[in-house]
């Protein structure tokens, strides 16, 4: 397989606006893939113990539900609560891809606190383990999906993944025109302290006329 | 390669883990069978058979050699892992075996007699007259020294006993009674001499709150980091403790061994070769511990000084010491 860096600006950009049924169709498709390329990979996620892993990439809307210890082996893409999970591993995307294609240890990572683990441990480190056995790519991975239109489909992802980092560093240079440093952002300190000011006055004649009518109640008794 | 200037040990946890140790520039690697035979017995980690063979192919067309660590101590009246582990290594063709337990040193011994015998740290073997013992009844060629012993000691040590010494060159440390430490047995109910994993990660949990982390062992915490502070692996010696009102590392504190700054002085001292700890690290690791310090041996070997590297960010709590080296044991 070959070993070439991932398209961030694409991925991130098809994570967010393709819906979550058509990425769910592309996972299983990965998974199959997988199955066929990486049978050795596919049977030691299997002999984990039984599990579900969600992965929740910090800068992108969805999260991914791996069930390992099971076949067939199952990856879910979701953008909502992703239901009953054995374990988390949280970080930016760069970095979950960094950490799958072995460019970096994930030891490290949870030393320098950019990689949060949660749930069961021994799930994770099984998980990691079984990951770094293999030499993944995750373009790689990707561009096996397009069968023998792969060279022409790397072509493709190369040139959409420039023109949308190129298009994100202009809309990042338009924001900074539009808010230029010097704009003072609103006082939200002096806001909310008038705000607290309109609420005691409002309560204060509430409690007037609370005890205005009180008082003509007992009068009219 | 350069002429040798030490022998360089590089561990691996996976077949990939090997090769990038290969790769990277290892004179010779360590590794172990997926099982309770290998004090690194985790989840997904290790060997079987068939990857051990693939590897030491591997290792052996580029002119490496490749140890086996069957280093844990068998558990009562279950010699068969252990005994069966040492007929593998030998079948797939293991440049040595390192073991610790004396009946699998005596099973070796006499079933595998043409097999290089290494005396593994788990024995704890740290003066003279316990290596001269293994020596002479089970032919040890090699001892790998417990991470205790300041320079001086280990070159004491090379003089009086004639054996190969192997002493740690980067990786964990702790107060080391290797071999003879049950303390994460008392929080988790499995030894590490027997399971082969000090805080198994069956026990261990990772709890965020309100940006801290706190790491646990079994049911105690053994540690809080603050928002940012690096954080260290959750085995009880280095737990922070409360001790009279203040929170503090009693034993050890989370800092990673590392001795590249002191090669020519261990070379003095007549050490053999240095071993990489960490095969429970990914290839990442491997790659670059063991390119930095290939580098720095070759530069050694051609009367050079070593290329500046920094290793920080591959040690435990983002801190380096020279553990012992320099200071002994307290």
């Amino acid at each position: 397989m070959e070993r070439s860096e991932p398209p961030l600006a694409l991925l991130r950009s098809a994570a967010t606006v393709l819906p979550p049924a058509i990425l769910n169709r592309l996972a299983a498709a990965v998974v199959r893939g997988l199955e066929r390329t990486r049978p050795k990979l596919i049977a030691n996620f299997a002999q984990l113990p039984a599990a579900v892993v969600v992965v929740a990439p910090t800068d992108l809307p969805y999260r991914f539900a791996l069930s390992v210890g099971r076949r067939p082996v199952a990856l879910r893409i979701v953008d909502g609560d992703p239901g009953p999970a054995d374990a988390g591993v949280s970080g930016d995307v760069a970095t979950l891809i960094d950490l799958v294609e072995g460019r970096i240890d994930g030891d490290s990572l949870f030393f320098r606190r950019d990689l949060v683990i949660s749930g069961d441990t021994a799930v994770v480190v099984g998980l990691r383990n079984v990951l770094d056995r293999e030499e993944l790519s995750v373009a790689g991975e990707l561009g096996a999906l397009c069968g023998p239109l792969r060279p022409q489909a790397r072509a493709v992802a190369r040139a959409l993944d420039r023109a949308l980092d190129g298009l994100g560093r202009r809309l990042a240079a338009m924001h900074r025109t539009l808010h230029p440093p010097g704009d003072r952002p609103p006082d939200v300190a002096a806001e909310i302290d008038r705000c607290r000011g309109e609420i005691a006055a409002l309560t204060a004649r509430l409690a007037a006329l609370e005890a205005r009518q009180k008082r003509r109640d007992e009068r009219d008794a | 390669m350069s002429p040798r200037y030490l022998e360089l040990v590089c561990p691996a946890g996976t077949p990939a883990a090997l090769r990038a140790a290969v790769d990277a520039g290892a004179d010779t690697v360590y590794c172990g069978f997926r099982d309770c035979t290998n004090a690194r017995n985790y989840p997904g980690l290790n060997f079987d058979p068939d990857e051990l063979r693939e590897g030491i192919g591997y290792a052996h067309e580029r002119g490496r050699h490749v140890l086996v660590a069957i280093n844990t101590f068998p558990r009562a009246g279950d010699q068969g892992p252990w005994q069966r582990a040492v007929d593998e290594a030998a079948a797939a063709g293991a440049d040595a075996v390192i073991l610790a337990d004396l009946g699998v040193l005596d099973y070796a011994t006499r079933r595998h007699p043409g097999l290089r015998r290494h005396l593994s740290v788990q024995a704890s073997a740290a003066n003279a007259p316990s290596i001269a013992f293994y020596r002479e009844h089970f032919g040890i060629r090699r001892v790998v020294l417990p991470r205790v012993l300041s320079i001086a000691e280990v070159a004491a040590l090379v003089e009086e006993t004639g054996v190969e010494t192997e002493v740690f060159a980067f990786g964990s440390v702790g107060p080391m009674s290797e071999g003879r430490c049950f303390l994460s047995s008392y929080l988790t109910g499995l030894s590490p001499t027997s399971e082969g994993a000090c805080a198994p990660a069956s026990h261990v949990a990772y709890v965020e709150r309100n940006g801290e982390v706190l790491s646990r062992l079994g049911t105690t915490t053994l540690n809080r980091f603050a928002p940012g502070e690096p954080a260290a692996y959750p085995t009880p010696c280095k737990g922070r403790y409360v001790t009279l009102g203040r929170a503090s590392y009693l034993f050890e504190e989370p800092v990673g061994l590392n001795a590249l700054g002191f090669l020519p002085e261990l070379k003095a001292a007549g050490v053999t070769a240095l071993k990489i700890e960490g095969r429970q690290r990914s290839r990442a690791y491997v790659s670059q511990v063991v390119g930095t310090f290939r580098a720095a041996l070759d530069a050694l070997a051609r009367g050079e000084p070593p290329p500046a590297a920094a290793l920080t960010g591959e040690t435990e709590g983002g801190r380096e010491t020279a553990g012992a080296y320099r200071r002994g044991w307290r």
